[in-house]
């Protein structure tokens, strides 16, 4: 099959499963026995039928259901996400703003996860049984099991208020002016823009959330490395490699750990679009003003628009990472290639 | 040793950048923590608490309420004003030396522009102009307002946020107006998010939604008394204990809606001081008049007998000890409320009287519903916990469920709900904002009719009692009615207040100017200041 035969039918897939995604989630969210007007009008308005009316109409809501969702697909298709009820802004201009400070987030978090996960999970399988591989299981069982929201506080309440070293929230200092928008991370604006100020600050910001947003990643990279360099050190490869005389670091470093690395490469695409579907808690917390928060109050408040726009950005995300997956596929695995 | 070069270089640079020196400045901010509530920016649309607290340091209106309570309303705009005997006109005189902050002066026009608009955008608040036909403008500096109806509350709606002045000639350049259908073609939802077109002594300088409203003097401001800040930034910050650890740290000045609990834990923090008091949040249980949706619960003297069983010192206590075991749902602080003297105690023999004149001498089942949140501190479940707890004392066993805000609000407008947990803000300060409690008038709905209490089961005495109070415009005849109302309610209403509950507010020590207003809370900022 030549390549671009594959990638034509690839693509050809991934759009009904994006349109698909989109029809259920109206679906759901129309069934859901909730009402927005409910949710926005003050208790006076409530019961006055003129605003009620009003709103309807100026939201769309008095529309049947499948005009209101084929007027949406129309305007999605020209590039119109609608307008948030909440924000009143485009849905468009929401994401663009909320999106960059996750995906900076989650850039970081993820990183810091593996290079301690790896690290930790490699110390643990090479030095197994002794008091320093106890060490990592616990650092790790502690990752996965300890709340989130218990970290942060408890981050929080050291580092900002009693030890006062890193600020309690928010990407920057209020008095200080966010760097011109190329990216929208104030990390790579800020040093694109030569203001070693802001850079400071932003790192100062990111540092505590990003370690918080970490640990759980951190934890679960730690024991699935941990497992798979311990199966790699037991084959016969190594051996092999030992007798040659070649270093203990080279051995473990170059044979072991790249191919235990391969379960570990597979789920950091998943880890990373969960980290930004997923980071509500840490962004509350922590005052971020990113795109998981924005997702879980327009669902809490039956912004229609608001939801659906970022569903369908997930979706996007889901769907361009397994896009690339399955492009990586028909290069690495000859039989896709033969078929 | 290249390696180690290369490690300690990097460990440096990161400690450098981590460790940097706070930012010096010689302006002076001030920077407040809140979870915000914002709908609209633009005033007239909006009907939500941050933009009103916003809207009071950017706009003006005809009239304002005092730093400190709800009455007497001062002048603000106005410099006077008469109402005419049949209390349809009202005739405003404007004081000549206010400035918009583009320079341009206030005149009667903006306030015609800005009361119409208002009403014709059909916005969250606009029933607050249901009563107002027309404003005439004989001259630049009188404004003559027409009621359709006597409005014995209009003086009241007028220092509502929705009736803050606008500079009219900015609106219309952008496409506002103040016509008939100013709802279909005046769209100005974002514009009013970067722009702000009032004359008091801020400007909005920045808002970005969920993020950040930032208020800047306003450099054309024409009053005396020039703000001290410089420069006033609003952060969200949704999370209560978040907002209480970011004063602790030092990242905030002011950390508003706070718990209860948030002040004693507070007590005694080096540096920081703590303000409580009452607010206007009437916590109620609503028990519903039909039959067939209501059981033994649509009965008058099981709705007594419940109010006589509660352990109001308890759910206070539950609370704090600042908060009001209320007389009626008429908060303290509105004109004409009663005093919380007048609240009944718990009396068990009374209510077990009252279960068995009503043929439940054994009690009986019910299901009481509740929204699972916690709002302004009342945490409405363990509410729902002490009242099960308290009638389950004299037979009423109650099955608690709580759900959430929409799964509660829409069938207990529906009348659905047999016993609820319910909360009210008032919508304007003024007593008739509660004659939504008695049946609405055929026609119409009001809170009466989530329990099903209408015209057509209700005692003709509310009905009388509730056309009077609707026009009557004395202030003596006013609170007599209200008396007779409240009353009515605490003998024969389907309603329990049994919290007035409390605002909490922290800061930094040596904020000066800080006055809690029972309605709106810590809002003049205008007036704060750092003692030097």
């Amino acid at each position: 099959m030549l390549i671009h035969t594959y990638l034509l039918r690839r693509i050809f897939l991934a759009i009904p499963t994006i349109f698909g995604i989109s029809l259920i989630v109206f679906v759901i969210a129309n069934a859901l026995p909730a009402d927005p007007v409910s949710s926005f009008l003050p208790n006076s308005a409530l019961e006055n039928q003129t605003i009620v009316e009003e709103f309807r109409r100026k939201w769309g809501l008095d529309r049947p259901l499948h005009e209101q969702y084929l007027s949406w697909l129309g305007n999605v298709i020209q590039g119109d996400f609608g307008t948030s009820l909440r924000s009143k802004r485009p849905v468009s201009q929401d994401i663009s703003s909320f999106l960059p400070a996750t995906i900076e987030l989650s850039t970081y978090a993820i990183m810091i996860s593996l290079t301690c996960g790896v690290t930790l999970g490699v110390i643990s399988a090479v030095w197994r049984g002794m008091p320093v591989d106890y060490l990592a299981r616990i650092l790790a069982l502690i990752g996965v099991s300890f709340p989130v929201f218990v970290l942060a506080l408890l981050g929080k309440r050291l580092f900002a208020v009693e030890l006062e070293w890193l600020p309690s929230g928010r990407r920057l200092d209020l008095l200080l002016r966010a760097p011109p928008g190329i990216t929208g991370f104030f990390t790579i604006d800020s040093l694109l823009a030569g203001n070693w100020r802001v850079l400071q600050n932003a790192i100062s910001h990111l540092a505590l959330p990003s370690v918080v947003l970490a640990v759980f990643s951190m934890g679960f990279i730690t024991r699935l490395t941990r497992s798979a360099m311990l199966e790699s050190l037991g084959q016969d490869y190594m051996r092999t490699a030992r007798s040659k005389g070649l270093r203990e670091r080279i051995v473990i470093i170059r044979h072991g750990l790249r191919n235990a690395l391969i379960p570990v490469v597979t789920i950091i695409g998943l880890s990373y679009s969960s980290l930004l579907a997923g980071a509500v808690l840490t962004e509350s917390i922590f005052s971020w003003p990113g795109i998981g928060r924005y997702a879980f109050l327009s669902a809490s408040s039956q912004d229609f628009p608001g939801t659906m726009g970022v569903t369908m950005l997930i979706a996007l995300i889901y769907v361009g990472v397994n896009f690339l997956v399955d492009i990586l596929y028909f290069f690495v695995d000859p039989r896709i290639r033969a078929a | 040793m290249r390696r180690f070069i290369l490690f300690a270089l990097v460990l440096a640079t990161v400690t450098a950048l981590l460790s940097g020196a706070a930012v010096a400045q010689d302006e002076r901010v001030l920077i407040i923590g809140e979870s915000f509530n914002i709908d609209y920016m633009d005033p007239g649309r909006s009907f939500s608490f941050t933009p009103f607290q916003i809207f009071l340091g950017i706009y003006q209106t005809l009239l304002k309420f005092p730093a400190n309570g709800i009455t007497p309303l001062e002048l603000d705009v106005a410099s006077g004003y008469e109402v005419s005997e049949d209390g349809l006109t009202y005739t405003f005189t404007l004081r000549d030396d206010i400035i918009f902050s583009d320079g341009s002066g206030l005149t009667s026009d903006d306030v015609a522009f800005s009361l119409l608009r208002f009403k014709h955008l059909k916005g969250y608040g606009s029933s607050l102009a249901v009563s107002l036909a027309s404003v005439d403008t004989p001259d630049d500096y009188t404004a003559v307002i027409q009621l359709n109806q006597p409005d014995p509350a209009f003086l009241n709606k007028l220092t509502f946020g929705g009736m803050s002045i606008l500079n009219a000639d900015v609106v219309r350049a952008a496409g506002g107006t103040d016509a008939e259908n100013a709802s279909e073609v005046d769209d100005l939802d974002v514009w009013f998010q970067n722009n702000s077109v009032g004359s008091g002594p801020y400007i909005l300088s920045q808002y970005e939604p969920e993020v950040i409203v930032e208020l800047t003097r306003n450099e054309n401001y024409w009053g005396d008394e020039l703000p001290y800040f410089d420069r006033i930034i609003m952060t969200h910050i949704p999370e209560v204990s978040s907002r209480v650890l970011a004063l602790e740290a030092g990242d905030i000045h002011i950390a508003r809606e706070l718990l209860p609990a948030n002040v004693d834990d507070l007590a005694g923090v080096e540096g920081i001081e703590t303000l409580q008091t009452a607010s206007v949040q009437m916590n109620y249980l609503a028990m519903n008049r039909d039959p067939d949706v209501g059981g033994p619960m649509s009965d008058e003297r099981v709705n007594a007998a419940v109010r006589y069983a509660l352990d109001y010192d308890g759910i206070k206590q539950l609370n704090s000890p600042s908060a009001y075991t209320p007389g009626s749902v008429i908060p303290v602080g509105i004109e004409a409320a009663w005093d919380p003297s007048n609240a009944l105690s718990q009396d068990q023999d009374r209510a077990r009287e009252l279960l068995a004149e009503a043929g439940y001498p054994n009690g009986f089942d019910a299901t009481l519903t509740y929204w699972d949140d916690a709002i302004g501190g009342v945490e409405f479940g363990v509410m729902a916990q002490k009242i099960a707890a308290d009638l389950s004392e004299i037979g009423i066993n109650l099955t608690l469920v709580p759900t959430d805000f929409s799964n509660w609000i829409d069938p207990y407008r529906a009348g659905e709900l047999q016993f609820t947990v319910a909360l009210w803000l008032p919508d304007f300060a003024d007593p008739s904002n509660y004659l939504s409690f008695v049946p609405a008038y055929e026609g119409s709905l009001n809170v009466a009719n989530r329990v099903n209490w209408t015209e057509a089961n209700a005692d003709p005495a509310i009905l009388e009692l509730r056309n009077a109070a609707d026009v009557e415009s004395d202030p003596m005849k006013r609170a007599e009615l209200y008396d007779q109302i409240q009353q009515f309610w605490q003998d024969r209403g389907p309603w329990v207040p049994y919290l007035q509950s409390t605002q909490q507010v922290a800061h930094v020590s040596g904020l000066q100017g800080t006055v809690m207003h029972p309605f709106w809370g810590l809002v003049y900022v205008n007036e704060l200041s750092i003692a030097e």
